[in-house]
């Protein structure tokens, strides 16, 4: 069981720059930079368990988004391949068409 | 139920739950859009389907538009029977999403497009067809944004994209902001030349009134799985709506107009879902349809010979000016 203190809620964690807009003050929560927030939005004080109330709820409805489009959500398995850099056209262009071993036909029956 | 109190059903020729027919006119077709000016629905059948056993959806990044533009058309015209959905991301669009997307910030600099695909359908079916899927979306150079994402994003779809109800203004400096998203019809071909001219149109009015911004642009098919299926195609624009005074509003006006314009010098649709009701593309109406456009005049008196179905919708005031 996790203990809330009030106090604690409130001190909001180190933030980290994700990038030039972004910053994160809780593991995978980024937030848009304070800094452009400010200027035409009312900021508010924010306690920690409601940003994880907030993340949790969201996390709820992604979820549920898959169950009631489909019973199962099936992924290739892969990692993402961003950090190889932009690939380049394989030129495979018959590649993946038809089956593997191709049906033999017989051959067509011509007018006399 | 008609402007004459009469109550029709309208169907594939006469019947209620017929799906094909080639009896008589398609009056369904004409109740269809008609934005309540021709009459009231008051009962609708519905078609219920079983939940698909299975999902399946990627995500792969390019950095080159016109790359992820032939790999949409690759995957579209793979011949896949349970391909559900194609959609490619523009520029724009990625570089509105690493402001607070959290599958888009880390993305590294040289990701500019994105293709998101799925496929839905029996497991067996998907299963195979996801091996296909992977191959067709790397063909032209496409990387694999992986598993997470492709879990994550495709179950935000239908908010994250488009509604963060704010935007960002010419200095950088975040603005609430609501969402307006301009829709087309498109070919397939013609999409790079439209989003570079909707995107030109975008910045001199954001340039101009500084109450706009350009949340990017993404198109998707319009019939998944039919090579001629033709695109839903929009540029998404942020507007500080609190700024709208007459001027502002006369410039939004004018600004949709040029994109509505756009369309249809390609050859397109005004709009592929949203309807043509507003002003700003409402009045391109007449000229989308050519000469379809005095057989609307002439329905429209036929069944409303008194103007009281939604009066001033469409231009369709024309029909009584005699």
């Amino acid at each position: 069981m996790r203990k809330f203190i009030y106090k604690q809620q409130y001190v909001r964690p180190e933030a980290t720059r994700i990038s030039d807009g972004v910053i994160m003050r809780l593991d995978h929560v980024y937030e848009v930079d304070p800094d452009l927030m400010g200027h035409h939005f009312q900021q508010q004080e924010m306690p920690t368990w409601d940003t994880e109330r907030i993340v949790a709820s969201r996390n709820d409805h992604l979820d549920w988004m898959h169950t009631h489009f489909a019973n199962e959500t099936l992924v290739a398995g892969e990692e993402s391949e961003l950090e190889l850099g932009p690939g380049s056209p394989t030129g495979s262009a018959s590649a993946g068409r038809g089956p593997e071993t191709p049906a033999k036909h017989p051959p067509p029956i011509l007018p006399d | 139920m008609l402007p004459t109190g009469e109550i029709i059903r309208v169907g594939d020729g006469g019947g209620r739950k017929i799906r094909k027919s080639s009896t008589g006119y398609h009056l369904k077709h004409l109740f269809m859009g008609h934005q309540g000016t021709l009459g009231i629905v008051t009962e609708a059948t519905l078609e219920l389907v079983p939940k698909p056993e299975a999902e399946f959806a990627a995500f792969f990044a390019f950095d080159d538009y016109l790359l992820a533009h032939r790999t949409v058309h690759g995957i579209v015209t793979s011949g896949i029977a349970t391909l559900a959905g194609t959609v490619i991301f523009d520029e724009k669009k990625v570089e509105y999403l690493r402001r607070d997307d959290e599958a888009f910030i880390p993305m590294p600099p040289w990701v500019n497009s994105i293709v998101a695909t799925a496929l839905y359908g029996t497991k067996a079916e998907v299963s195979a067809a996801s091996k296909m899927l992977m191959e067709r979306g790397r063909r032209e150079g496409g990387r694999y944004t992986g598993d997470e994402m492709a879990v994550g994003d495709w179950a935000s779809r239908h908010d994250r994209y488009a509604n963060p109800l704010h935007g960002r203004l010419k200095d950088g400096t975040v603005a609430p902001m609501s969402w307006h998203c301009e829709d087309a019809s498109l070919n397939w071909s013609v999409i790079p030349k439209v989003r570079e001219e909707w995107t030109a149109i975008a910045q001199r009015y954001i340039d101009k009134y500084g109450i706009f911004d350009n949340w990017g642009m993404y198109c998707y098919t319009n019939a998944a799985y039919k090579p001629w299926g033709d695109y839903l195609a929009e540029i998404d624009i942020g507007i500080w709506e609190q700024k709208l005074d007459e001027e502002n509003w006369a410039g939004w006006v004018d600004f949709k107009r040029e994109l509505a314009q756009v369309s249809l010098k390609h050859g397109g649709s005004i709009s592929s879902c949203h309807g043509t009701t507003r002003v700003g593309d409402a009045e391109l109406v007449p000229e989308e349809m050519g000469g379809g456009w005095d057989v609307m005049l002439k329905v429209k008196r036929a069944l409303d010979p008194n103007n009281i179905m939604n009066p001033g919708k469409q231009m369709l005031d024309q029909a009584y000016d005699d």
